[in-house]
C-alpha cells in the first residue's frame, strides 16, 4: 500500500467518542436552547396539493405561466449558465412519442417486513396510441426475468398487464381520477412539478458524451401525494443543445410516524431517452399467449360517496361484516367469499358454476367493482387531505348510530356514514360526541 | 443524506427528537475531528457543545447547502479555531486521556495500532493549522476538497495542495519514528 494511503487509513481508524455524561450534558444544553426558540405553525406541505387540486386554480396557475411568458418574467429566467427549465418543458410538450429505459430500486427497512426490490424496464410513450412498458425483476439468484409487460390506453381508460411468470393477464378499467394519476408518471409532468417547487441549477456537466444542464429540487411538494415524513431528491439533466431530458434521478425516503428512521427508500432512474421516435399502432397491441388466463378488474367510472356506500353494502352482503381495511384488494375478498355461506356468497358461487374462465372473470369483475371502489374512495380522501377515519374493525351493520366512516367536507362540517349505511352531515362537536361512543 | 435533510426540516420546525437524532448520528465523527484538531478532550467537548447549542439556537433558519455532516464539520472546525485562538494554545496530544473507541484488533496488533495512532496524532499536532484542518476534514471527516475549500474560503487547488503538504510531512514524521 502506498504510504499516503496508509497514513489516510491510519487517520480513518482513529475514533473518539464523548462519554455518557458529556452526551447528557450537551444534549441538555442543546435542548434547553431549542426550547427557548419559537416556531410559527406553518403547513407548507399541504399548500400545493390543495391549490393544484382545484381545476380553477390549475387554470389560474397556467394563466400565470402564460402571462409570465408574455411579459418575460423570471419564470423563464435561465439558471445562469444557459437553459431554463421552462424551455425544457416547452420542448418536451412538442414531442409526440419517446422511448426510455428505467431502473427502480426499493428497499423497506421495517425489521418485521424487510425487502429489497430491483427492477429495470423499457417504456414507450405515445400521445396518440398510449403507453407501453416492460419490466424485469432481479431474482434472489441474481438473474433477471420478465416481471410485467403491457400497455395503458388513457383514452380508453384501460390497462392490460401480462404476467409471464404466472401465465396470467389482467385488463383493468379505470376511472378519470386514475387516468389523471397516470399522467403524473410522465417526464413532462415531472418537469412541471419541478417548476412548481423551489429548484436550483446543478450547472453544466457531461452524461454519455452529451453536454447537459442539471436541475434539482428537494422540495417534498414535488410528490403527488405529499406526506409529512418524506424527503425527496429529484434531479433532471437536459441536453444543452436540444433542451430535451437526458436523465432523471429520483430518490425518496419515507420515515416512520415518529420520524425516527427510514422505513422505505426508493431510487428511480430514467435514462437513454429517444425523443420523437416514429411509432405504429401495431406496437401497442399486447400479444397474449393462448394458454394465459385473464382477469378483468373494473372500477366504478366515477367514485363518489354513493359508490362507496354501494361497495360497503356489497361487502356486508358477501361476508356479513364491514372490511377491516378499505384497501383490501378484490382477490382478498374472493378468498374470503369461498369460505363464507352468506346468501349472497352462496348465490355468487352458484351463478359462476359451469361458466368458462373468461365468463367467470367478467362476472367477478362486475360483482367486485363496487368493492374495488372502496379503496379508491379512501385514496381520494387521503389525496385531498380530508380529515378521514374508518372504524370497520369495530362497527357492525347493526350499529345504526355509530360512525363507520367520516371525512371533512368543509371547515365546519363532516360527512358521516353510519353503521346502517345512512349518511349525514354533522358539525365537529356532534362528531366528537359520536366518536366518544364508538365500540372499543 | 435524505435522512439528514428530513432531520433538518424537522429541527427547523422545533423537533426535539430531530435534535437528539442529529446528535446521536454525528457526535462521534465530530468528536473525532475536533479531538484530532485540538488534542484536548475537555476543549473538544466544549467545542462539540458549542456546535449543538448553536444548532439548536439556529433552528427555524438552518439552510444546508450540501450536507449536514459537512455543515457540522465546518462548524466544529470554526469553533476549534476560535477556541484555540482565544486560549492562545498550541495543540498537544495527551492520548492517554482520550477515550479511544475499541478496535477489534488482536492483542499483538493492538499495541502496534495504538503506537501508530499515538504517533499520528502527535505528528498531526505538529502540522500548520490550515494543513491539519484539511487533512483531518478529508481523511477523518470524509469531506470533499470542494467542501473543504468552501469551508476554508480558498480554491480547491489550494485545499488540495494543503492536503498534499500535510501528508508529506506526516510521512516524514512517521518514518522518522520508524512507524511506516
Amino acid at each position: 500500500m502506498r504510504t499516503s494511503k496508509h497514513i489516510e487509513q491510519l487517520a480513518q481508524n482513529i475514533h473518539f467518542r464523548p462519554d455518557e455524561k458529556t452526551d447528557e450534558r450537551i444534549l441538555a444544553e442543546a435542548e434547553a436552547a431549542l426550547r427557548k426558540r419559537t416556531f410559527p405553525a406553518t403547513q407548507p406541505e399541504k399548500m400545493r396539493i390543495i391549490i393544484m387540486r382545484s381545476p380553477l386554480t390549475k387554470l389560474a396557475a397556467a394563466a400565470v405561466v402564460v402571462i409570465a411568458f408574455l411579459i418575460g418574467l423570471s419564470f423563464w429566467r435561465t439558471t445562469g449558465s444557459g437553459i431554463a427549465l421552462a424551455d425544457v418543458l416547452a420542448r418536451v410538450e412538442q414531442v409526440k412519442a419517446y422511448r426510455f429505459q428505467q431502473s427502480i430500486k426499493t428497499t423497506g427497512a421495517d425489521p418485521n417486513k424487510p425487502y429489497s426490490l430491483e427492477r429495470r424496464g423499457t417504456g414507450l410513450m405515445s400521445h396518440e396510441y398510449g403507453w407501453k412498458f416492460r419490466f424485469e425483476q432481479l431474482d434472489p439468484n441474481g438473474g433477471w426475468s420478465t416481471f410485467r409487460e403491457g400497455c395503458t390506453f388513457p383514452d380508453r381508460k384501460t390497462m392490460i398487464i401480462i404476467m409471464p411468470k404466472e401465465k396470467k393477464y389482467s385488463r383493468t378499467e379505470f376511472d378519470d381520477r386514475w387516468a389523471e394519476q397516470l399522467e403524473e408518471r410522465e417526464p413532462r409532468t415531472w418537469i412541471k412539478r419541478i417548476l412548481a417547487c423551489k429548484h436550483e441549477s446543478l450547472g453544466r456537466s457531461t452524461i454519455d458524451g452529451i453536454e447537459v444542464e442539471g436541475f434539482q429540487t428537494t422540495d417534498p411538494n414535488w410528490l403527488v401525494d405529499v406526506r409529512d415524513k418524506v424527503e425527496v431528491d429529484v434531479k433532471m439533466w437536459a441536453d444543452a443543445k436540444t433542451r430535451l431530458p437526458v436523465r432523471y434521478d429520483f430518490t425518496s425516503a419515507y420515515f416512520d410516524p415518529m420520524g425516527d428512521k427510514i422505513i422505505k427508500h426508493g431510487h428511480v432512474v430514467m435514462h437513454d431517452f429517444q425523443w420523437d421516435v416514429p411509432v405504429e399502432a401495431a406496437e401497442f397491441k399486447p400479444v397474449i399467449p393462448d394458454d394465459y388466463t385473464g382477469t378483468v378488474v373494473k372500477y366504478p367510472a366515477h367514485i363518489t360517496e354513493e359508490t362507496n356506500i354501494q361497495g360497503l353494502k356489497r361487502f356486508v352482503e358477501l361476508l356479513g361484516k364491514y372490511p377491516e381495511d378499505l384497501t383490501d384488494s378484490g382477490a382478498t375478498v374472493l378468498r374470503s367469499v369461498e369460505k363464507r355461506e352468506t346468501p349472497a356468497a352462496m348465490r355468487l358461487k352458484e351463478e359462476i358454476k359451469g361458466l368458462t374462465e373468461d365468463e367467470i372473470g367478467n362476472k367477478l369483475a362486475d360483482f367486485l367493482m363496487p368493492i374495488r371502489g372502496l379503496g379508491r374512495f379512501w385514496d381520494i380522501l387521503e389525496a385531498d387531505k380530508e380529515d378521514r377515519a374508518y372504524y370497520g374493525k369495530t362497527v357492525t351493520p347493526k350499529d345504526a348510530d355509530k360512525v363507520l366512516m367520516r371525512w371533512k367536507v368543509s371547515d365546519s362540517e363532516y360527512r358521516v356514514i353510519f353503521g346502517d349505511l345512512h349518511a349525514e352531515t354533522v358539525l365537529p362537536e356532534r362528531l366528537a360526541e359520536l366518536e366518544k361512543n364508538l365500540p372499543k | 443524506m435524505l435522512e439528514d435533510r428530513f432531520l433538518v426540516r424537522q429541527l427547523n420546525q422545533g423537533s426535539m427528537q430531530a435534535l437528539r437524532r442529529i446528535y446521536e448520528k454525528h457526535r462521534e465523527d465530530l468528536f473525532t475531528i475536533v479531538v484530532s484538531l485540538v488534542g484536548d478532550k475537555h476543549l473538544a467537548e466544549d467545542c462539540l457543545q458549542d456546535v449543538f447549542v448553536h444548532l439548536a439556537e439556529s433552528a427555524g433558519r438552518i439552510r444546508i447547502r450540501s450536507n449536514l455532516k459537512g455543515y457540522l464539520a465546518g462548524a466544529i472546525v470554526n469553533r476549534a479555531r476560535d477556541r484555540l485562538r482565544r486560549e492562545s494554545r498550541q495543540v498537544d496530544c495527551p492520548i492517554d486521556e482520550l477515550q479511544l473507541e475499541e478496535t477489534p484488533a488482536r492483542p499483538d496488533e493492538q499495541s502496534i495500532c495504538d503506537e501508530q495512532t499515538s504517533a499520528l496524532l502527535q505528528a498531526m499536532a505538529g502540522l500548520p493549522v490550515e494543513q491539519r484542518e484539511v487533512f483531518i476534514l478529508h481523511a477523518q471527516g470524509a469531506m470533499s476538497f470542494r467542501q473543504i475549500a468552501g469551508q476554508q474560503r480558498v480554491s480547491i487547488r489550494t485545499a488540495h495542495s494543503r492536503y498534499r503538504y500535510a501528508v508529506n510531512k506526516l510521512r516524514v514524521l512517521l518514518k522518522k519514528a520508524d512507524l511506516i
